[in-house]
């Protein structure tokens, strides 16, 4: 008979293997389409195209809030590109510090007048200035929105084909902008490209170039150099190849102007701009019917700082999670629908079922196992050895991207920087991992709250307010204490948890055992009458020759010897005996259920410290 | 967990499990070899690398002529991309009598048949590889050519794309005629990559006008090369300023050749401005002025801004009132472009509404500023 | 002044056009340092105080009009002979150079022998 956790487990084995299953298909045309890009660089030399009038060039656009400590060094690094003829537009989205002023003042900006068509709307501009000193540098200033409503005013005002939307405190590679531009020129109906976005904590920069690639210092920095190279490097390139890639990072990506204003811009009622984007581009062109293509490219495109303190990171990925959710849900018309084709089908279950429900599979599962530990309906070996197999994978899958980047591009360059990937891939999986499953979880848990508080506000036509965490590229600040009460309760219910299956050692009670030993078949139902204290009757058929169990436990003396009594009556050959126990421990109870394993059993009593001759019938019994 | 088959269940975990510790054990090990021995390649690249630039400079500067040494030095495949790519660069960077000498050098016969044995090779990247080689260099013979040739109609974009370079940098028009023809008749090309295409094909180095109009005035009538891809080559002739061309293109315009197709009339009338061609801006006032499309309204706008001429007025005027807002746009730049009679009109126009007031003025302001 | 070799700053950050310049240079007996950066290159400038220097505008890290700029604004290298040298064959760049007093100009790919004339020409100044 199959019990209900029987089917628990089968599902959720059948959930790990599937996953898994698709990383291992994602990991292998990752790797060899990998190699294969690394060959086909510099096809394209574009001597040609650079010198014609009738190539537009590309619009980088750059948000900036409230960063005068650091907008000169950026703004600058952006002017470095080896591209010709591009154009930089920083937003200055509203910020209440001097980033204005800096920038005024760095660049010898001067205003000027350009007319800017509200193809999408946006917050009012104040003013557009242009840079003495560098005549593609562009800076728009204008009132508070956030991140999306800032890129769209950059779309606005850009008059390029391309346009490419960055984070302000991301780095770019000098040769970006050639490296995406082959994507455009490869196939004409490409309308976004996207690239690897690194981990730049830590490394040395010298005047916004980098200098040296070194691994981050801090804990949360290092187990995000592996998490990034595993995303991208398996996952995004996967997608790619099958021509479903749904995501393209908000610290880097390319698009086409038109293709972006076909479709309206960014939306700026959701906290995953990014993706919603690239699905709203992929819905309207396969509704259309327009041919179309999404292109992602393993090259290392742009670095970018991660936080390295854990509720900055947890807020992030709690953020991640409800723009994800978010997309999806207002995409949900595309899953399963034919007419999107193997976006339907496979991109956006995907993401629904792995990346969306992940984090409530993987706490339900440690849920479920703690729980059956606590209810003693866990074998421990399947638990373990489970565990391990899956956090095995895991590091499989982030070691064979540490190999891949070995293969490819190199741009850790000590020896010891793959043994630190490799300590960091391995030790992710305690503690770092389920902590991201709960901030995840978090996250839908927010997402599904905010979402009714979200229909409500736009019946009432507040459409665009949404909290804090969307103000375009945080600032890293520390977020104010807050008493832990998830902590607490966690706390609890592990505690509680825990106290229930100890109970008996921690509260031991005097109690009377029956045991029983011979080589009959007994049937014990109807000799007990006395009501068992712990543990209900037993029912024993086995033909085994000689076999010895407990009948029962009893509080009272009393009511131990009179099931001894009736026993006793049954059959001459039984030989039916109290034992007196100080401290009871269920070494002997002999479920019918999982519990049935002499191994089992005999390391429970050895944890519990019983010396073996106290219950020598037993022991030899077990052991048969 | 499972009643009955439990240790079946525990077992195929097991396995599973220790197979990935393996696995995982072999990852990390490949890669630490992988990376001594890229350390080790790299270290000697950097040593062939000074080699090979001693004896480039060496033999460019006039200093040695004697190539002999220089190719026992050169072995290996890996020598061999090595040495084309330092060359590759410095051609990219230096022109005059240096250019032939490092040209010369890339044609050393060691070189060369390694990369006539790519050019015959199956795999697509190595074909590519080949011809991009021949793309650096003059004298291609003819079995290379025919093989450049039949590589420039592949189905690869990459491979199709690397073959034409080959064949574009030769100083035969007729033979960068066919490469760019075949090109052109793809209909998945990109707009950008035809771009690139000719103004390869035009001649920097030595003066071809003539031929390559005649070329270019070819591929302008043959009907199976797609609408887009045509609107591209008329648009680049005007660009790059084949004069010669100019009545064949106004009388494609009037005799409304391929007139269902919006790029062609689209690149028509932007060449029309940019040669500044008097008879096109009077055909255009009456036709390209209503036409169904924005896009070509578009164009009309920015071939009068042009011309700047006064003449136009009216037809900016229509176009001023157009529906599409891209179109007003357009036609307000020409407007305040052609001096102090457009802008009379302009404030006629901004009279009218508001919305064309803030319009003008802003237009009026940038183009002050600028 | 005839023993005492002109000293030239090549900053530049393509190996082979450095290494050909370097070799060129010092064959008609001037002494030659290479910084394949902005920031060497600064660095150098100041400390060696050349008699020319050779800038390219596209130079990864700061670019080149950075360090024409930062030359510039310094009192102690505000008066050195600066040639630019450049991929980018744009008017504005032109005459940004020319404002910040450039003496010569030479767009890439550029001739070997116009570089040297150009040098020469600069030298004589």
């Amino acid at each position: 008979m199959m019990g209900f956790m029987d089917y628990i487990s089968i599902a959720v084995i059948g959930y790990f293997l599937v996953i898994n299953l698709v990383y291992l298909i994602l990991i292998t045309i990752s790797f060899f389409y990998i190699r294969q890009q690394m060959r086909e660089k510099n096809v394209f030399s574009l001597e040609g195209l650079f010198s014609s009038n009738l190539y537009n060039p590309i619009s980088i656009l750059a948000p900036a809030y409230n960063e005068e400590s650091t907008v000169v060094a950026s703004v600058r690094s952006l002017l470095q590109l080896q591209f010709p003829n591009y154009e930089v537009i920083v937003i200055n989205d509203g910020s209440k510090d001097r980033t204005m002023d800096v920038l005024i003042e760095h660049f010898k900006l001067k205003k000027v007048d350009r007319y800017v068509p509200l193809i999408l709307s946006h917050k009012p501009i104040k003013a557009i200035y242009k840079s003495e000193l560098y005549p593609e540098l562009l800076v728009v200033d204008k009132e508070n929105g956030r991140k999306a409503d800032a890129l769209n005013t950059g779309i606005n005002v850009s008059r390029n084909d391309l346009i490419c939307s960055i984070d302000a405190d991301s780095v770019l590679e000098p040769k970006v902008l050639q490296n995406m531009l082959k994507c455009f020129i490869e196939d004409d109906t490409t309308i976004a490209v996207g690239g690897i976005v690194r981990i730049a904590n830590d490394c040395v920069f010298e005047d916004n170039v980098m200098k040296e690639v070194r691994i981050p210092k801090s804990f949360y920095a290092r187990i995000q150099v592996v998490e990034y190279l595993r995303a991208f490097l398996f996952g995004r390139v996967g997608w790619d190849y099958l021509d479903s890639l749904l995501i393209i990072s908000g610290a880097f990506g390319l698009f086409d102007r038109q293709a972006v204003l076909k479709v309206g811009g960014y939306l700026h009622d959701t906290v995953g701009e990014d993706m919603e984007l690239v699905v709203r581009m992929h819905r309207y062109h396969r509704e259309q019917k327009i041919p179309y293509r999404v292109r992602f490219i393993p090259e290392p495109v742009c670095w970018t700082e991660v936080p390295e303190e854990r509720a900055v990171l947890a807020r992030q990925r709690n953020r991640w999670q409800r723009g994800l959710a978010d997309t999806l849900w207002r995409h949900k018309k595309m899953m399963f629908n034919p007419r999107y084709g193997r976006l339907g089908f496979f991109a956006m279950p995907f993401f629904f079922f792995i990346e969306m429900l992940g984090p409530i599979v993987e706490v339900g599962g440690y849920l479920f196992f703690f729980l059956s530990w606590v209810f003693d309906a866990l074998n421990m070996e399947f638990a373990v050895v489970f565990l391990a197999a899956s956090i095995l994978l895991g590091m499989v899958l982030s070691i064979s991207s540490v190999l891949c980047e070995e293969y490819t591009y190199r741009r850790y360059p000590n020896i010891s920087h793959i043994f630190i990937m490799f300590f960091y891939a391995l030790i992710e999986n305690f503690g770092y991992r389920q902590m991201h499953s709960w901030w995840r979880l978090m996250g839908l848990v927010d997402f599904v709250k905010g979402n009714k508080s979200w229909g409500e506000m736009t019946r009432k036509g507040f459409g665009t307010q949404q909290p804090a965490a969307a103000a375009p590229v945080v600032k890293v600040a520390k977020p104010p204490m807050k008493f832990p009460f998830g902590f607490l309760f966690l706390a609890l219910f592990i505690g509680s948890g825990v106290a229930f299956k100890f109970r008996e050692t921690i509260w031991p009670e005097e109690r009377y055992d029956v045991e029983y030993t011979g080589r009959d078949t007994l049937t014990t139902q109807s000799a007990i009458r006395p009501a068992p204290v712990f543990e209900s009757m037993i029912q024993a058929t086995s033909s085994t020759p000689q076999f010895h169990f407990v009948l029962g436990t009893f509080r009272s003396q009393d009511n131990a010897l009179r099931l001894q009594a009736s026993l006793g009556t049954l059959r001459d050959s039984s030989n039916v005996s109290t034992s007196h126990l100080t401290s009871g421990v269920e070494v002997y109870r002999v479920s019918l259920g999982r519990y049935d394993k002499p191994y089992m059993t005999w390391r429970l009593r050895k944890r519990f410290g019983f010396a073996e001759d106290q219950y020598p019938d037993a022991y030899t019994a077990k052991i048969e | 967990m499972f009643t009955g088959t439990e240790s079946d269940a525990i077992r195929f975990v097991w396995i599973i499990a220790s197979l990935l510790a393996i696995l995982s054990l072999y990852l990390l090990f490949t890669s630490v070899i992988v990376r001594v021995a890229s350390r080790y390649v790299e270290r000697q690249k950097e040593k062939r690398k000074n080699l090979y630039y001693g004896f480039i400079i060496a033999y460019i500067t006039g200093e040695r002529n004697d190539t002999t040494k220089l190719e026992k030095k050169i072995k290996s495949e890996f020598d061999i991309d090595l040495f084309v790519e330092i060359i590759a660069d410095m051609m990219s960077q230096l022109d005059g009598q240096e250019y032939p000498k490092l040209q010369a050098l890339l044609v050393l016969p060691v070189v060369k048949t390694h990369f006539w044995d790519r050019l015959r090779s199956r795999i697509v990247n190595k074909q590519t590889e080949a011809c991009l080689y021949y793309a650096l260099i003059l004298d291609v013979n003819d079995d290379e050519r025919a093989y450049l040739r039949t590589y420039v109609k592949s189905n690869s974009a990459l491979l199709a794309h690397s073959a034409a370079s080959g064949l574009l940098s030769s100083n035969d028009p007729a033979l960068r005629y066919e490469a760019v023809l075949n090109m052109a008749r793809k209909k998945r090309i990109s707009r950008l990559a035809m771009l690139e295409m000719l103004y390869k094909f035009h001649n920097t180095q030595v003066d071809q006008f003539e031929e390559e109009a005649e070329f270019l005035s070819e591929l302008l009538t043959d009907t199976s090369i797609p609408g887009n891809n045509i609107g591209v080559v008329i648009r680049s002739i005007a660009d790059i300023g084949y004069s010669q061309l100019v009545m064949v293109l106004y009388d494609f315009l009037e005799s409304g050749y391929r007139a269902d197709e919006d790029d062609v009339v689209d690149g028509l009338i932007y060449a029309m401005g940019r040669f500044q061609f008097g008879p096109a801006g009077d055909w255009m006032m009456k036709t390209t002025v209503t036409h169904p499309n924005a896009r070509i309204r578009r164009a009309t706008a920015h071939a009068f801004e042009i011309f700047n001429d006064t003449r136009y007025l009216p037809s900016l005027l229509i176009l001023a009132h157009d529906s599409e807002l891209t179109v007003r746009i357009r036609a307000i730049f020409a407007m305040v472009a052609m001096g102090p009679e457009g802008q009379a009109h302009l404030d006629e126009l901004s009279e009218q509404t508001s919305d064309l007031q803030t319009l003008i003025r802003s237009i009026r302001n940038e183009m002050e500023t600028a | 002044m005839s023993d005492e070799s002109i000293r030239v700053l090549l900053i530049e950050d393509n190996p082979g056009i450095s290494r050909l310049v370097e070799f060129k240079l010092s064959h008609e007996k001037m002494k030659v340092v290479v910084a394949d950066n902005g920031i060497t290159g600064l660095a150098k400038a100041k400390e060696l105080m050349p008699d020319l220097i050779l800038l390219d505008v596209m130079l990864p890290g700061i670019g080149g009009f950075e360090v024409l700029q930062a030359i510039r604004e310094d009192p102690q290298t505000k008066n050195l002979k600066v040639i630019m040298l450049t991929s980018k064959n744009r008017e504005e760049d032109l005459q940004r150079g020319f404002s910040m007093g450039v003496i010569e100009y030479i767009s890439k790919p550029f001739k070997l022998g116009e570089l040297m004339m150009r040098i020469n020409r600069a030298l004589e100044k």
